[in-house]
């Protein structure tokens, strides 16, 4: 009976099994109760047979941390990008070092050969001073120390303040 | 892009799951996905049956995908790859099935969304949700061995040597636990008469109305 009703049972071994309940109270009684339990079970999932799930192969992908496979449109496009990036980084580097390569403090060549009585060889000095060689690097901070202190608006530690301490008022309290 | 959005791969994918093994074996995804598409549906509905919980489902659905594409090297599908996804989509829903004592979501919960949408009166409905809640009472008494036979069968539509291949038993063993799980369902219903389930229920003993479950969802496929 349960291979009649998973659709198992041949088309003979259905009509003998009919045959037989037509004939048989006890077998009789006992499929119906089992078309009555299928049915039942039939109806019952039959809601959940229409439900799908929208799930995309990319959640499998990302689970296994597989990448997204790329087309071929896709990935010269991405090469594409990447060597317009280098190439603009390239370009603005340049720019900065070949700019400010200009305002770079010159040395100077000192020939000490033609000085008279110095026997020593031809050697460099900075224009100035060693410091300022380096400086050149920091923009906007290209200036000796003396230029940007100004002495009026030093602050010492024996200003007015520091001998008059004022009185710490406690708020609230005055009232 | 809407083109590759519109058609699905497991509707005009020719090859067989074998040739498809093969083919994810060498690297191409889009055998993969082939094979995704074409069990995705009965999985998680498996997995919705025996966890009850639509997220779970869908997390057994990329779980048993991502256990098919680590076997990939050793699988070897005779025909189809069905009963080897849904053995391990079995494994990992009895893993994540709800302790006792909680309840995440009821499956009635699940299918009142879609009644909701139907054209049938409310009374109908109703009767129809409490017939429902009788069904899924019944089969929650079943044991785990009776329940999957019950659940593959009816909700996923497998038949008889597809379900012996899935829970890897002989056929006769099969038609056995569906054999309990009706005599028991039909007990259990007989309590609830109010909805004519009444031990001598002439109208299902005619012969014309017996063939009638075995052409419901019985001669279905998962792989539609």
């Amino acid at each position: 009976m349960s291979a009649m009703l998973a659709g198992a049972a041949s088309g003979r071994e259905r009509l003998d099994i009919q045959s037989h309940a037509e004939r048989c109270a006890r077998c009789s009684t006992a499929l119906q109760d089992y078309v009555a339990a299928s049915v039942a079970l039939d109806r019952a999932y039959a809601p959940l047979r229409a439900r799908t799930t929208r799930l995309s192969p990319a959640r499998v992908r990302l689970a296994m941390r597989i990448p997204e496979p790329l087309q071929a449109s896709a990935r010269f496009s991405r090469i594409t990008a990447r060597i317009t990036e280098f190439g603009l980084a390239a370009a603005v580097t340049a720019f900065a070092f070949v700019g400010s390569a200009s305002v770079a403090p010159q040395h100077t060549i000192v020939d000490e050969a033609a000085v008279p009585g110095v026997v020593s060889p031809t050697h460099v000095t900075s224009g100035a001073d060693d410091q300022y060689a380096f400086r050149w690097l920091r923009l906007g901070r290209y200036a000796p120390q003396a230029d940007t202190l100004d002495p009026a608006i030093a602050l010492s530690i024996y200003s007015d303040d520091a001998i008059q301490p004022t009185k710490p008022e406690r708020a609230g309290l005055v009232r | 892009m809407p083109g590759r959005q519109a058609k699905k791969p497991a509707d005009i994918e020719p090859r067989n799951d074998r040739e498809l093994v093969y083919a994810a074996r060498e690297g191409d995804m889009q055998a993969f996905d082939a094979l995704f598409y074409r069990y995705k549906d009965g999985i998680f509905r498996l997995g919705l049956a025996i966890t009850k919980d639509p997220s779970h489902a869908e997390e057994i659905v990329v779980d048993t995908f991502t256990r098919a594409h680590r076997a990939l090297a050793r699988l070897e599908p005779e025909g189809s790859l069905r009963p080897w996804l849904y053995r391990v989509a079995i494994n990992l829903s009895y893993n994540r099935r709800p302790r006792k004592g909680i309840v995440l979501s009821t499956i009635e919960d699940v299918t009142e969304d879609i009644m909701e949408n139907s054209a049938s009166s409310p009374s109908s409905l109703a009767e129809l949700a409490e017939t429902r809640r009788i069904v899924f009472a019944a089969v929650e008494t079943l044991g785990p061995k009776h329940k999957i036979v019950v659940v593959l069968h009816y909700l996923n539509g497998l038949n008889l040597a597809e379900i012996a291949q899935v829970v890897d038993c002989p056929v006769g063993t099969v038609k056995s636990r569906l054999h309990y799980a009706l005599r028991r369902l039909r007990a259990h219903l007989a309590a609830h008469p109010e909805l004519g389930f009444e031990r001598d229920a002439p109208q299902l003993a005619t012969s014309q109305q017996m063939p009638v479950p075995a052409a419901g969802p019985l001669g279905r496929s998962d792989e539609e």
